[in-house]
């Protein structure tokens, strides 16, 4: 089948400048045997004065707090230092931040936290997103037993799901305060001025603009309603990340994938495309395909700092917009993005080991696995970009990496190449900066993590990679 | 004419011929199928009559049973008033209503609505089905009780286009060479397309469907096509993708010139006729006129914020630039600029000017500067056009968030003649100079 639907991504100047000059890629490969993570980080620099610009023209007072475990690399951080506050999510997180130059008034905490972490936290001014009344009252017991003259701690409430859901949305969260704990941690609150109420957030794990919106106009009325029981210092909403990426893949191809995968899971063709019929969670009814794709990630409507100007410029009570409230009430706004930021931030090359035939497919099997691009189980919408000197004709092939288990496959859809791949030829990836090179990669069968390398541009217009070996 | 019951006014609705000469048509003819003008405002009235007639409706109250359908607009609008007319409870199930205006109908009409949340970022097994899994599993939580309309899947929904809208159509005119439709449920294109397979007619069937990540309301992309069964390709001449932004310019001609007060739809639909005419505007071979039907699916006025976001030069008072096009010289900047501080504090005693927050009412209610007033921004601005509805025998003293806005005002304000001034930095300056607020009070 020739007709395989092409993924394929934006190319940036940088990433085009390896491209084209490739013996870098190669000595690297020969040197550190294994996968190549590249920082790029100007564009992740980039982003942020993006979504800081964006509340300059709102006018809104704001901090943009880059989240931390979206990259486990140390030299990314440091580059983002000067540019952009940090959320941090362990205590190597908070390590790496404050080894980067980050002060504690930069750094906001979020997640559940073992008191190792909380006592750490508390030694610096860092604010501390609460996820419980419970982590309060182990932060008071804490605070209780530290003899150090640190004896103030600014928090943010986490509010879950069930005080920010639109009425007809039933979805729970494991995470947040409900409205039970609000009232627990607001007593607790008012009865220990070692405490001190900063504000509330939020983080919803939703692609949906509208929940956001409408969490946001909740969470500024529970701002509000704090304020008014004397709690003056909580000026500040938290809205979280989730502004996603993109990948550059255009609006018609990733139709074209889905029209495609729908067809031929309506007319039992998909072993054309996918491995053994795969069907991304789709099922076949009657004569056409029910269910939503999953294991690949989605296309969102609009990324980054667009979808926060869609949230800030939806209208909320009385009309008036999210972002005249924040104003008018002289609340900042937080925000905590991480795809969004760094998603472009990197690339991951892996060398082709072999290319064999399997049961009448090509497969291309190369020297890492899925875990390296996959982000929690799904692929990216973007297919990979091949490096290779053959002549030789197009082809369609599926992606298969080292690993033991019949799992490892870096692609389920076949994609489509312009030349057949050979051994020894490689593979990018291109934005794998946030999560998906970062968040799951492990070191089964012993396989070294992939070498972490910086992309820097010389002066003659060529670049090097340099050596960034500093995994957290 | 005299009608007992309202769903009798359903179906039989008129044929319109635009001028297309307006258009710089020659040789076509374009008509509107107004079927907005059904007495619940679209074409879904006709799908709901179709799938659930009156009978039936008696039947599912007697059993106390409760009818439930995926829909975000058209039809949960039409089922909610049948419902309501005969005592069923009505459930609608949707991927979030996405147009603000038609969930406050369908909330004032009584609709119980099941929103599905959005995807999640990262995969969860939990994670919402679509909203047909969805009804599926509330069907069978509560078992007997839900009678499903099924639109995407159900016959009696082609089928009634079949008998009413189609047989409307090819009574009233003789050929038809092009039926331009918009594909939602694939229950009105089909309807239409068997009318005129099963009687031998050659028309052409146009399906219109929204550009990929647009979003037109009731219409589907070309991927979303998969999940209505009564849609087939294959019986279309062509699909037509077409933008939001197209759909609302042909929208605004059609409103403008022709005073069809449709929806974002049927803007979509006479945009893709307009294409389509406008490479094949050329007589019959018999030499008649083209004729070209689209359909005006629904009405107008529950998509203006859907329409204000993407046109918003629409929707902008006239006047309002006036008002604030002065220029504010630096000199006149210093002389109308108070800090916030305790001199600006000492100065608000002496001089007892009038404070004049220009933020919303709930704002200011939760907390302002002691003694001030309020004066929203908006209102001020409308005022501010004919009057100054201040006195001279006090000094004022705008303040807003940041001091943009205040200084702007009191620039107005002082070029009228009046001693008028602007707090520098705002209630943010004020707050961060640990200076008071007056501040609501609640225990919680």
């Amino acid at each position: 089948m020739s007709n395989i639907p092409l993924l394929r991504p934006a190319i940036s100047s940088t990433i085009a400048q390896i491209l084209d000059n490739p013996s870098r890629l190669h000595e690297a490969f020969a040197t550190y045997k294994r996968p190549l993570s590249i920082s790029m980080v100007a564009s992740a620099i980039n982003n942020v004065a993006e979504f800081e610009s964006l509340l300059h023209e709102l006018n809104i007072d704001g901090r943009v707090y880059v989240a931390h475990k979206a990259t486990s690399d140390e030299y990314t951080v440091k580059s983002l230092q000067p540019h952009a506050r940090i959320d941090v999510a362990s205590i190597r997180e908070l390590h790496s931040a404050q080894r980067a130059g980050f002060t504690a008034d930069r750094i906001i905490a979020t997640g559940p936290k073992a008191d190792y972490f909380l006592k750490a936290l508390l030694e610096t001014d860092a604010t501390i997103a609460i996820d419980s009344a419970e982590e309060l009252q182990r932060i008071q017991m804490l605070l209780s037993r530290e003899s150090s003259n640190k004896n103030e701690c600014s928090i943010l409430l986490r509010l879950s799901r069930s005080i920010l859901n639109m009425p007809s949305v039933t979805r729970g969260s494991r995470f947040g305060l409900d409205r039970a704990a609000v009232d627990t941690v607001t007593s607790l609150l008012a009865s220990n001025d070692r405490l001190n109420l900063r504000g509330v957030s939020f983080h919803l794990d939703t692609q949906s603009i509208q929940e956001r919106q409408y969490a946001s106009q909740v969470a500024i009325e529970e701002l509000l309603r704090l304020q008014s029981m004397g709690f003056y210092h909580a000026t500040v909403l938290d809205i979280g990340g989730g502004f996603g990426t993109d990948y550059g893949v255009s609006a018609g191809d990733k139709d074209d994938f889905a029209i495609s995968l729908k067809d031929a899971i309506a007319s039992n063709t998909s072993h054309q495309f996918t491995w053994q019929g795969y069907s991304y969670g789709m099922s076949k009814s009657g004569g056409s395909s029910t269910g939503q794709i999953q294991g690949i990630e989605l296309a969102y409507s609009s990324t980054g700092v667009d979808r926060l100007r869609e949230i800030l410029l939806s209208s909320g009570t009385d009309g008036m917009t999210i972002a005249s409230q924040l104003r008018d009430n002289l609340i900042e706004l937080w925000i905590e993005p991480g795809s969004a930021v760094l998603s472009g931030s990197s690339v991951l090359a892996m060398q082709i080991i072999e290319v064999k035939n399997s049961d009448g497919a090509l497969v291309v099997v190369v020297d890492g696995h899925r875990n390296q691009v996959c982000f929690d189980g799904a692929e990216a919408p973007s297919d990979p970009l091949l490096i290779s000197n053959a002549l030789s004709d197009q082809c369609s092939a599926y992606i298969a990496g080292h690993l033991c288990v019949e799992s490892d496959l870096l692609t389920y859809r076949k994609v489509q190449f312009d030349v057949t791949p050979q051994s020894g030829d490689i593979l990018l990836w291109t934005h794998t900066g946030a999560y998906r090179s970062h968040f799951s990669a492990s070191r089964a069968i012993s396989h070294p993590l992939p070498k972490k390398l910086a992309y820097v541009e010389q002066s003659n217009g060529g670049y090097v990679l340099e050596e960034n070996d500093n995994d957290l | 004419m005299i009608y007992n019951a309202i769903e009798q006014v359903i179906g039989d609705t008129p044929l319109l011929k635009i001028d297309t000469a307006h258009y710089g048509l020659v040789n076509t003819d374009i008509y509107f199928k107004l079927e907005y003008l059904n007495p619940f405002g679209s074409i879904k009235d006709r799908s709901v009559l179709g799938m659930i007639p009156e009978e039936l409706w008696r039947k599912i109250a007697k059993k106390q049973q409760g009818v439930i359908e995926s829909s975000s607009g058209n039809t949960a609008k039409s089922l909610q008033v049948l419902a309501n007319k005969y005592g069923v409870s009505f459930t609608s199930v949707t991927n979030r209503i996405k147009i603000p205006e038609v969930e406050q109908l369908l909330k004032y009409l009584g609709a119980e609505i099941v929103s599905l949340p959005g995807r999640s970022e990262c995969s969860d097994p939990n994670d919402a089905d679509d909203a047909i899994g969805t009804i599926k599993r509330m069907m069978q939580a509560h078992p007997e009780y839900f009678s499903h309309t099924s639109q995407y899947t159900n016959r009696d929904n082609t089928h009634a286009h079949t008998t009413t809208t189609a047989q409307e159509l090819y009574r009233d005119l003789e050929g038809i060479d092009v039926v331009v439709t918009g594909v939602g449920t694939g229950g009105s294109s089909g309807g239409i397309i068997e009318y005129a397979k099963a009687n031998d007619k050659t028309t052409k069937h146009i399906g219109v469907v929204a550009e990929p990540t647009d979003f037109l309301p009731g219409i589907r992309t070309r991927n979303e096509l998969f999940e209505t069964e009564l849609f087939h390709r294959d019986d279309f001449f062509d699909l037509y993708e077409v933008s939001s932004i197209h759909a609302l310019t042909a929208l605004r001609q059609l409103v403008r010139s022709d005073g069809i007060l449709a929806g974002p739809t049927t803007g979509a639909g006479f945009a893709a006729a307009l294409r389509y005419a406008r490479d094949n505007d050329v007589l019959r071979a018999d030499g008649g006129r083209q004729v070209i039907v689209c359909i005006a699916c629904d009405r107008l006025e529950t998509y203006l914020s859907y329409i204000a976001k993407r046109q918003p030069e629409y929707f902008e008072s006239q006047s309002k630039t006036d008002v604030y096009s002065v220029v504010i010289t630096p000199d006149q900047k210093r002389v109308l600029s108070k800090d916030a501080s305790q001199k600006t504090v000492e100065w608000i005693t002496d001089a007892q000017p009038l404070i004049i927050d220009t933020r919303g009412v709930k704002p200011f209610t939760a907390f302002h500067i002691h003694h001030s007033v309020c004066y929203p921004e908006e209102m001020l601005r409308e005022v501010l056009q004919s009057e100054t509805p201040f006195t001279k025998s006090r000094p004022l003293l705008f303040v807003c968030p940041t001091g943009d806005r205040s200084q702007l005002l009191a620039g107005i304000v002082r070029q009228r003649g009046y001693d008028a001034y602007s707090l520098d930095g705002g209630l943010s300056a004020w707050r961060a100079a640990g200076l008071a607020f007056e501040r609501s009070q609640t225990n919680g």
